[in-house]
């Protein structure tokens, strides 16, 4: 099988990496420099939202958790052993994380890149689970639940989705909850491998000092050449309309946290037109919420705020949400005044010179995402599971006018969409 | 990667750091007083102000939209408990000219903001504008109570406290009660005693090799008042020496945090800091670490158990989130694979890894501007400045013999739990 490999560039600044599609069916992304490390992540299209799927036209529902749970036990090798010790004699750095749309692993070498690579490799493609280990392993994601569950930000963020999302898998913690942790098996855990970590529903990140051929070779040595698809998510419709309009909870703050969020359902299948919709409104956050914006000043001025806020917009191929969030003595006000903020841009326009200034601001945070192999290899995985380019950022921003973010800000923007959650301070 | 050293005046040293391969440049400008829980609420809180505003652009809006003009440039303070010494950090960073589209010239312009804020500060008859202290008063206390809700900095920093005992102990951010007695005089007194006479240790890092950080430096030297400067202990002072405590404190949260805090008895200023790292890389570093492997794998007690160490002070604290009824079991078992260190309990594999680990950490050093220049700048204050590359090379050459006596010095001190109470 001839492999076609595409050579994405910005010429702007010599940026480039190249693209094509191994014969086991993974996508490969490979973007060579001369940093001192390398860093590859191989990663499943499959995050904690696919709780429901068909497969070979069955339709399964399996525990909460579970992606995050099978990250954790991947690790583990059909040698009883652990995928870490192989690392550590390969002198690698590995780790992994679960978000709500993919699950990767990954390690950043100084020497023996491709002795790791295979090792990466291997150990995804080939689960190993027993009772006893999946036993083993309930107490501590317990133990990593009870970690987030005493963070503020993570319990606010998370009850802000709940309260915006009725029925979408989008709105459960990550790790799952203690009763769904306790009930999945390894039966679970070998029928989602089985769904989700076939090849062509993979796609390998690398970048750094290394060589595309050697690369191809350990691929041909390691993976299966099967192409069976993977399985499909269900996911249940969501109303426009957000759940809940507010959740309050209690915990060791100084100040009161917030969290508003704006659920924004109208996401088009066309992967361009959401990354286009997703820069419009960074910008437009920016601008509105960012350090510059006379919101940010007025309210810091008057001791409405606390430190920064955190506006921005992220979105899936199934969901999709604006958000700002901060510390506050007053997170009343501060939601009040943050309708005001969006309902006059929305009726009076905006500054076009501040929009430019925004757009050069997003510029910078994409070369600033290039700096070292791993964010390169990160963000060329990130842009991948959009479905674009990751090179095509900075043109792309360019096409966005003021107009246009008006105009996406106006089309997700109505009050009953909108949610707002807030962390107490204790009594 | 080009190194200069540069001591353009009595007590301002200077490193300049330059690699084709960084897109950003940084540049940090560290100002060295003595430690002490007043001075550091009164540092703490200059941080803050200085980066509100300058004469230059007299508001917090003006200011942030010169940077956001240059690039989304990023100017940020810190302080820092660093042994005995407390440091003000005032940085830069930006993007690299190469990355301007518009010819903009980002260095230049970013330096100018830098030096600015230093040494042109706003003031009105004299001193700080008192409206500008007081919000910055209430943001420094939210921070310092703030600190409480991120439950493993804080049990750690808590065990740090009480390890350290009363008069030693210096909180990063200084005291609330501390906060709430400055006002715009006793801060700009502040702020000229640091300009008059502290010794200032400057690192830039550039994608270019062009003398342009170098002339920066000599430019922004030649700005500070003439006057002694006077040098700094490289030596930290010792832990008081006491029997081993126990102390739990409850918290209003879900999960509790072990933190086992020892004297290591290691420290960046001897000239043999780098055989604790590799004992340190065994023991709670990679996820094949004894505690790692043990405390977690084995026993399924955590999510995470490693350690932290106080280069200059020479503690080690050990802490894991666990739950409230596996205290025991924790602290005996940290303590058992502390012990094996001490027993030679390790193998030849677990020490080649710890090696590889550390030389593959060393590497990466130079990867990150940020990294690179924090790795000089606290060598500098040691005045033990060596390459990453020469301290990988170092670590190669340690023998097992070595690392047991490493663990020979390491002893506990304090044994702290913060016990989960329980989430509302």
């Amino acid at each position: 099988m001839n492999t076609e490999i595409k050579t994405e560039t910005y010429s702007a600044t010599g940026e480039k990496y190249f693209r094509f599609t191994h014969k086991s069916g993974v996508t490969v992304l490979l973007a060579p420099n001369n940093y001192s490390t390398s860093h590859a992540i191989f990663a499943a299209k499959y995050g904690s939202v696919d709780n429901t799927f068909t497969l070979d036209g069955v339709k399964y529902s399996v525990p909460a958790g579970i992606a995050h749970f099978l990250e954790h036990k991947l690790f583990e090798t059909e040698t009883g052993g652990d995928a870490f010790e192989l690392f550590a004699k390969t002198g690698a750095d590995a780790n992994a994380f679960t978000s709500r749309s993919v699950t990767a692993y990954l390690f950043t070498s100084t020497e023996n890149f491709y002795k790791s690579l295979k090792i990466l490799l291997d150990f995804v493609s080939h689960p190993h689970f027993t009772e006893a280990s999946v036993k083993k392993e309930q107490g501590i994601i317990c133990q990593e639940l009870a970690m987030y569950e005493d963070s503020p930000p993570s319990r606010c963020a998370n009850n802000l989705l709940r309260c915006l999302y009725k029925n979408h898998p989008v709105r459960e913690d990550i790790v799952g909850t203690r009763e769904s942790i306790q009930s999945i098996t390894p039966e679970h855990l070998y029928l989602c491998h089985r769904a989700f970590y076939t090849m062509p529903n993979m796609i390998l990140s690398v970048s750094g000092n290394v060589d595309i051929d050697r690369v191809k070779s350990v691929m041909d040595e390691c993976l299966p050449s099967s192409c069976k698809t993977a399985a499909k998510s269900v996911l249940p419709k969501e109303p426009e309309n957000a759940y809940k309009k507010l959740s309050r909870c209690r915990m060791q703050v100084a100040n009161p946290l917030f969290c508003f969020g704006i659920k924004d359902t109208d996401i088009s299948p066309d992967p361009e037109l959401r990354q286009k919709k997703s820069m419009a409104l960074t910008v437009l956050a920016d601008m509105l919420f960012g350090p510059s914006s006379v919101f940010y000043n007025k309210l810091y001025a008057d001791g409405l705020i606390n430190g920064e806020l955190s506006p921005g917009y992220s979105y899936s191929d199934s969901f999709a949400n604006f958000t700002v969030s901060g510390e506050s003595v007053k997170p009343f006000t501060v939601r009040r005044r943050i309708y005001e903020c969006i309902e006059k841009a929305l009726a009076d326009g905006i500054n076009e010179d501040d929009f430019e200034i925004s757009e050069k601001i997003t510029y910078a945070g994409f070369v600033r995402s290039l700096q070292d192999s791993e964010s390169y290899a990160y963000e060329m995985l990130s842009s991948e599971l959009d479905g674009v380019s990751l090179l095509g950022f900075p043109e792309a921003v360019k096409s966005i006018t003021p107009q246009y973010a008006l105009d996406m800000l106006g089309e997700i923007y109505k009050r009953s969409a909108c949610a707002f959650s807030v962390v107490d301070k204790l009594q | 990667m080009v190194v200069n050293k540069l001591s353009p005046r009595a007590g301002i040293n200077a490193i300049c750091i330059a690699d084709s391969k960084y897109k950003t440049d940084l540049t940090t400008v560290g100002f060295i007083t003595p430690a002490s829980p007043q001075t550091a609420a009164e540092t703490a809180l200059l941080s803050n102000v200085l980066t509100c505003s300058c004469e230059k652009y007299k508001t917090m809006k003006a200011l942030n939209r010169r940077l956001d003009e240059l690039y989304d440039a990023e100017l940020s303070a810190d302080v820092a408990v660093f042994g005995d010494l407390y440091i003000l950090l005032l940085t830069v960073s930006s993007l690299n000219g190469r990355y301007a589209l518009d010819g903009t010239d980002i260095r230049k312009g970013s330096l100018d903001i830098l030096s600015s804020v230093i040494m042109r500060p706003l003031f009105d008859n004299g001193i700080f504008q008192r409206a500008t202290v007081r919000g910055e008063k209430k943001q420094l206390i939210s921070e310092i109570d703030s600190q409480r809700s991120h439950r493993r900095s804080y049990a750690v920093g808590r065990c740090a406290e009480l390890m350290y005992k009363d008069g030693i102990y210096t909180p990063r951010l200084g005291r609330a009660k501390d906060v709430e007695n400055i006002n715009a005089e006793t801060l700009t007194e502040r702020y000229k005693e640091i300009i008059m006479s502290s010794p200032v240790q400057i690192v830039t890092v550039s994608g270019d090799n062009d003398g342009v950080a170098e002339q920066f430096v000599k430019d922004f030297a030649s700005l500070f008042p003439g006057g002694e400067r006077p040098e700094y202990s490289r030596n930290a002072s010792h832990l008081p020496v006491y029997d081993v405590e126990t102390v739990c404190e409850d918290e209003p949260a879900g999960q509790g945090v072990l933190c086992i805090g020892f004297d290591a008895c290691s420290r960046l200023s001897d000239g043999d800091y780098h055989i604790f790292t590799l004992y340190n890389e065994i023991l709670a570093g990679a996820p094949t670490s004894k505690l790692f492997m043990n405390v977690r794998e084995k026993l399924s007690l955590c999510y995470y158990c490693s350690a932290g160490h106080d280069p200059m002070k020479g503690t080690m604290i050990i802490n894991a989130g666990i739950e409230n009824e596996k205290f025991e079991l924790a602290r005996d078992e940290i303590f058992r694979q502390v012990d094996e260190m001490k027993n030679g309990g390790f193998t030849d594999d677990e020490l080649n890894a710890a090696k590889r680990s550390l030389k593959s950490i060393y590497s990466a050093k130079s990867d990150s501007p940020s990294s690179i220049s924090s790795w000089y700048f606290n060598r500098a204050l040691c005045d033990r400045i060596i390459t990453p590359e020469e301290n990988a090379r170092r670590i190669e050459n340690v023998t097992r013999d070595e690392i047991a006596s490493a663990a020979a010095r390491v002893s506990p001190r304090l044994i702290y739990f913060s016990r989960g109470t329980g989430v509302q």
